[in-house]
C-alpha cells in the first residue's frame, strides 16, 4: 500500500505537496462517489430527495399556516433520517478505503523533514519495569547531526530525551543503544514530501495498520518506543493555512460535490 | 498586422516600465535609532569607527536634533510622526492622569471593553467588540502619503499602537503591550526562597522541586469571558535530569529541552478562554540554573504575530506576512527586557543575548522590505541603543553610584560597540537603496548619566504644596494613597510632569485659574530652579517649562502645567512617576537602569544625518514630517509647527 502511494505521488515529491494534495483529493472524491453510487439505493434516495423538496415547497406555499409549516418541518426531519439510513451502508463501505488513504497521507503530510539548523527531540520510552538509571541507554549521532543536549532522564515516566540539531542535509541514521543492542533510527533531512516515520515501536497489528512501512524495534529491546519530533507541516492556501487533514476533507468534499453532477449521483 | 503593432507597443511600454524601475519617483529611507547620542557619535566618528555615518554626513549633513518637551520616547516620536508638539498630538509623558480621579493611565492607548455582554452561567459572552484606541492626535505623515498614493512601509515606530493608516504596511512599536496588557511582565520560576521585595517588572513564582519534577503554571491574561475575570492559566511541568544540567519543559503537548544557560526558541501558548475561543501568545524561556536552585526565566508573553490577539499591523495580515518571511518575532513595544536586568533576574550577558534577538529580528525586517523597495517611503526603527544605554551607562560613568571598575572593564565599551553595529546597518541599507535615494537617520533624543533620583512629590510635600492625610507617616503610597487633596496645591505624576490642583479641572482642586495659578507657577518655577543637591553642590533642575510657553494645538488643555527639565545626572524618581511621597528628597540611583534622557531637552539632543544638505542649522524633531512630505512634493498640514529642512527649487503645492 505504501509503495503504491509512493508510486502515484512520486511526481509531487519535489516541492509539489499542494498539487499532490489536490490530486489525491480529486481521486478520493471520484472513487468515493463511485463507491457511493455502487453501494447505495439511488432510486430510493432520489425519491426521498424529491419528497424533501416537496416539503420545502409546501412550507413556502403555506407559510401563513403555522400548523402546515410545523407538519412540513416534522416530515423534513423524518425524511432526512430515512436518507441517512440509506447512506449508512455506503458510508461503512467507504470508510475502509478512506482510512487507508488517510493513513498514507498522514505519513507524508503531517510532518516535514528537518532543515539545517533545526532541532528535534528524540524521545525513547523504556519497556515497563525497566529502570532507565540502571541501564546505559545512549545516543550516537552521525556526521551531519549534533547532539544539542545531554540526555534528560525521567525515571517516573520511563522516558529519556535528547535534543539533536541538523547541521548537514541528507540521509542520516541515529544509533540508540539500550545497553545490549543497537537500534538504527532514520532522520529525515529533506525537503521532499516522502513518508516520514516519526515513531518506532515493536511489531503489532495496530502498528502494521496505522504505521505501515515503519522500521520496527526488536521484540527483545529494552525500549518500547522511540519518537522524533519533526516540525508540523501546514498547507498554505494563500488565505488560510490548514493541516493536511482539514485540507484533505475540505478539498475531497468539494471535488465530490462538483463530480456528483458529472457522475449523476444522488 | 495592426493588432501585432499594438501588442508590440504595449509589450515595449510594459518592459520599459518594469526595467526602468522608479523613474523619477522619490525614494526615501528613514532609519530611527532610539537614543543615538550626538556626543558618542562625534567621538566615534573622530576615531573613524562610524564610516557610514561619516559618509552620510559628508554627502549631506550631520547635526544635533532638538528633541521634545519632555524628551521621552513616546512624546518625541509623536513630534516626529505628526510634525506637531505635544500640544497638538496630546502625548506628554508615558503616563497621563485623569483630573477627576488623579489616577494615571497609559498615555498612548486606551482599551475599551465590550459595551454589552450576555451572561450564560459563569460565562460572559461579549455582544460587541472590545476596542483598542490610539490616543495620539493628528495625522501621521504616512497617512498623508497614503492619501497621495505613495507606497509606505513603517516598521516599529513608537506611539503607533494600534497602528494608524490603512494602506501603509506598518508594524506597531513602543506602546504595544504584551498579552497581559502591560508594557512587559516577565515570569521567573525558582526554588530559591527569595524574599520578594519590590518587583515592578515581573512575577516571581516560588516552586517545589519534587523528585526532579517541577509542576507549575503559566499565568496568562485575565479571562474576560468568565465572571470575575480570573487569570487564564496553562499547566507547565519541568523535568530535571538527576545528574546533568538540562531540563525538559512540557507545556500541554509541546516539549522542549533546554541546557542550563540556554535560551529557547519561540514557544506558542494557547490560553483557553471558553470553548472554541483561545488567545495565542509566544514566549522564550531561559534556563538560568538547574542546581542547586532551579531558576527558569520566561519572557513577557508576546502577542503572536501569526495570530494577533490585538491589532499590531496594517493591513491586519502584514504581521503574519512578516512572521512567514523572517520567523516569529518580538511584538511587545519595548522588546528588550530591561526590567529583568534591573531586578537581577537576568545578568548583563544574558541581557545582551536577549537584545541581540531583537536587533537581529529588526535587521531581518528591514532586509525583507529593502528587497522590494522600489519607491516611496521606508521607515525602520531600531530600539536597541536606547535600552542598552539605559542599562549599561553605569559602566562608562565612574561617578555613577553603580559603577564597578571590574564590570566596566568588561562592559564599558558595549554601547560603542552597538553604535558601530548600527553603522553597519546604515551602510548596508545605503548600499541597497542606491545613490538616488534620500536617506535620513535620526534619534529621538540623546543620553546622559542618571546618578541621582529626585522625588518631586516629596519636595512638594516638604515645601507645603502637597498635604498628607496622615502627617505622622511622612509618606504616601503609590497613586497619592495618603494625599489630602483639600490641602494640596500641586502634585507630580509621570517622570517630568507637574500639575496644579486647579478648581474646575481637578475634582478636589483648590487653586483658582488665573492670577493665583500664574503666581503659583512662577513661584514653583523659581524655587525648583534654585534646588541644589547638598551632596554634589549641583543644580538638580536645569529648566522648568511652562505649558503656555511651549505647547500649541488642540490638546493644550491636557498639558501638565509645568514640565521639569532635569540637569544631567538627575531624573524624576520612579516613585514620583507613580505619585508617591517618600521620606527622602534626593537619593542615589542604585538600579542597573543608570542612563536616561528624561532631562531638560537642551541636555540631551538627538542626532540628524541626511544625505542632502539641510537649510536649518537647528533642526527639530517636528521638522521631519514636513521634510518627508516635501520629498514627495506634498505641502505640510496647517497644524504642523515644523518646517521643511531641505531646500526646494519648487515649493510643494
Amino acid at each position: 500500500m505504501t509503495a503504491f502511494f509512493s508510486l502515484i505521488l512520486k511526481p509531487f515529491e519535489n516541492g509539489h505537496a499542494h498539487a499532490g494534495m489536490l490530486f489525491i483529493s480529486l481521486v478520493t472524491g471520484a472513487v468515493m462517489l463511485f463507491l457511493f453510487k455502487l453501494t447505495s439505493n439511488q432510486q430510493a434516495m432520489k425519491e426521498i430527495k424529491n419528497k424533501i423538496s416537496a416539503y420545502f415547497l409546501e412550507m413556502r406555499l403555506y407559510k401563513d399556516d403555522i400548523s402546515t409549516v410545523m407538519a412540513s418541518q416534522r416530515r423534513i426531519l423524518s425524511t432526512n433520517l430515512q436518507y441517512m439510513k440509506l447512506a449508512i451502508v455506503p458510508a461503512v463501505v467507504m470508510i475502509v478505503p478512506v482510512v487507508l488513504i488517510m493513513i498514507q497521507l498522514n505519513l507524508r503530510y503531517s510532518h516535514r523533514g528537518l532543515d539545517i539548523g533545526e532541532v528535534a527531540i528524540v524521545k525513547a520510552h523504556v519497556a515497563q519495569g525497566v529502570d532507565i538509571l540502571q541501564h546505559r541507554i545512549s545516543l550516537t549521532t552521525p556526521e551531519g547531526i549534533v547532539k544539542a543536549s545531554p540526555a534528560v532522564r525521567i525515571p517516573s515516566l520511563g522516558e529519556i530525551d535528547w535534543k539533536i540539531k541538523l547541521v548537514k542535509q541528507g540521509n542520516h541514521d541515529l544509533i540508540i543503544s539500550d545497553g545490549t543492542r543497537q537500534i538504527t533510527v532514520p532522520i529525515y533531512a529533506t525537503s521532499r514530501t516522502i513518508p516520514i516515520y516519526a515513531k518506532f515501536s515493536k511489531p503489532s497489528l495496530a502498528e502494521t495498520i496505522f504505521n505501515p512501512g515503519s522500521p520496527r524495534l526488536p521484540c527483545e529491546s529494552l525500549l518500547a518506543s522511540i519518537e522524533v519530533s519533526y516540525p508540523e507541516m501546514k498547507f498554505d492556501w494563500g488565505f488560510i493555512s490548514l493541516s493536511w487533514l482539514w485540507s484533505f476533507l475540505i478539498i475531497s468534499m468539494a471535488f465530490g460535490v462538483v463530480l456528483k453532477f458529472l457522475f449523476k449521483v444522488e | 498586422m495592426r493588432k501585432a503593432w499594438v501588442f508590440a507597443a504595449i509589450l515595449l511600454i510594459s518592459i520599459s516600465v518594469s526595467l526602468g524601475g522608479n523613474g523619477n519617483r522619490p525614494k526615501v529611507l528613514i532609519l530611527g535609532f532610539d537614543g543615538f547620542d550626538p556626543k558618542i557619535a562625534r567621538s566615534l566618528m573622530a576615531e573613524g569607527r562610524l564610516p557610514n555615518f561619516q559618509r552620510l554626513a559628508e554627502m549631506g549633513s550631520f547635526s544635533e536634533l532638538e528633541t521634545s518637551i519632555p524628551p521621552q520616547s513616546p512624546v518625541a516620536w509623536s513630534n516626529f510622526i505628526t510634525g506637531m508638539n505635544p500640544g497638538g498630538h496630546g502625548i506628554y509623558d508615558f503616563i497621563a492622569r485623569d483630573p477627576k480621579t488623579y489616577m494615571p493611565y497609559l498615555s498612548t492607548t486606551v482599551t475599551e471593553d465590550a459595551k454589552r455582554k450576555l451572561k450564560l452561567g459563569k460565562w460572559l459572552i461579549p455582544l460587541s467588540r472590545a476596542q483598542v484606541k490610539l490616543l495620539r492626535h493628528g495625522k501621521a505623515f504616512w497617512e498623508i502619503l497614503e492619501d497621495y498614493g505613495i507606497p509606505t512601509v513603517v516598521l516599529r515606530v513608537p506611539s503607533n499602537f494600534p497602528p494608524s493608516g490603512t494602506k501603509t504596511r506598518s508594524l506597531s512599536g513602543m506602546g504595544t503591550p504584551d498579552i497581559l496588557g502591560t508594557y512587559g511582565t516577565f515570569s521567573f520560576y525558582t526554588t530559591k526562597p527569595y524574599v520578594i521585595t519590590e518587583e515592578t517588572g515581573g512575577r516571581i513564582y516560588i516552586v517545589d522541586n519534587f523528585d526532579d519534577k517541577v509542576e507549575t503554571e503559566i499565568v496568562g491574561p485575565p479571562n474576560t469571558f468568565v465572571e470575575g475575570s480570573p487569570d487564564a492559566r496553562i499547566p507547565m511541568t519541568i523535568y530535571l535530569d538527576p545528574d546533568y544540567p538540562v531540563a525538559k519543559i512540557v507545556i500541554e503537548d509541546t516539549g522542549l529541552i533546554l541546557n542550563e544557560k540556554e535560551w529557547s526558541d519561540w514557544v506558542t501558548l494557547r490560553f483557553k478562554m471558553i470553548p472554541f475561543v483561545t488567545v495565542q501568545g509566544i514566549v522564550r524561556f531561559y534556563l538560568k540554573s538547574v542546581r542547586p536552585d532551579f531558576e527558569l526565566y520566561m519572557s513577557p508573553i508576546q502577542i503572536d504575530p501569526r495570530a494577533p490577539a490585538l491589532p499590531i499591523s496594517t493591513p491586519p495580515d502584514y504581521s503574519k506576512e512578516l512572521a512567514k518571511a523572517i520567523g516569529t518575532f518580538y511584538t511587545q513595544g519595548i522588546a528588550e527586557e530591561t526590567w529583568a536586568l534591573n531586578e537581577g533576574r537576568l545578568n548583563e550577558d544574558e541581557f545582551l543575548q536577549q537584545i541581540e534577538f531583537v536587533f537581529d529580528q529588526t535587521k531581518k525586517m528591514l532586509d525583507y522590505e529593502l528587497d522590494r523597495f522600489k519607491w516611496g517611503l521606508l521607515y525602520c526603527y531600531f530600539s536597541t541603543s536606547d535600552p542598552l544605554q539605559h542599562m549599561f551607562w553605569r559602566f562608562r560613568d565612574p561617578m555613577h553610584p553603580m559603577y564597578d571598575p571590574e564590570l566596566a572593564k568588561r562592559y564599558g565599551k558595549t554601547i560603542e560597540f552597538y553604535y558601530t553595529r548600527l553603522d553597519s546597518v546604515l551602510g548596508h541599507a545605503m548600499d541597497r537603496v542606491g545613490p538616488d535615494a534620500t536617506v535620513i537617520v535620526l534619534s529621538d533624543h540623546g543620553f546622559t548619566s542618571y546618578r541621582r533620583n529626585f522625588h518631586l512629590d516629596t519636595w512638594l510635600y516638604k515645601n507645603g504644596y502637597l498635604a498628607l492625610k496622615d502627617e505622622f507617616r511622612q509618606e504616601s503610597g503609590e497613586f497619592f494613597e495618603n494625599v489630602d487633596w483639600s490641602g494640596t496645591k500641586a502634585y507630580a505624576l509621570g517622570i517630568n510632569c507637574l500639575y496644579i490642583n486647579q478648581i474646575g479641572r481637578e475634582t478636589e482642586g483648590i487653586v483658582s485659574p488665573g492670577p493665583e495659578k500664574e503666581h503659583l507657577l512662577d513661584e514653583l518655577r523659581n524655587k525648583l530652579l534654585a534646588i541644589v543637591d547638598p551632596e554634589t553642590g549641583e543644580h538638580v533642575i536645569a529648566q522648568v517649562y511652562k505649558a503656555e510657553d511651549c505647547f500649541t494645538g488642540e490638546c493644550v488643555d491636557e498639558a501638565p502645567d509645568l514640565v521639569i527639565g532635569y540637569n544631567s545626572g538627575y531624573r524624576g524618581s520612579w516613585e514620583t512617576a507613580l505619585g508617591k511621597v517618600t521620606r527622602t528628597l534626593i537619593t542615589d540611583n542604585m538600579k542597573a537602569w543608570s542612563g536616561d534622557h528624561c532631562m531638560a531637552k537642551e541636555v540631551i539632543p538627538g542626532v540628524l544625518f541626511t544625505s542632502k544638505p539641510i537649510t536649518n542649522p537647528r533642526p527639530a524633531l517636528y521638522d521631519l514630517a514636513p521634510t518627508i512630505l516635501g520629498e514627495f512634493e506634498i505641502p505640510p498640514l496647517p497644524e504642523m509647527v515644523g518646517s521643511d529642512l531641505f531646500p526646494r527649487a519648487i515649493e510643494p503645492s
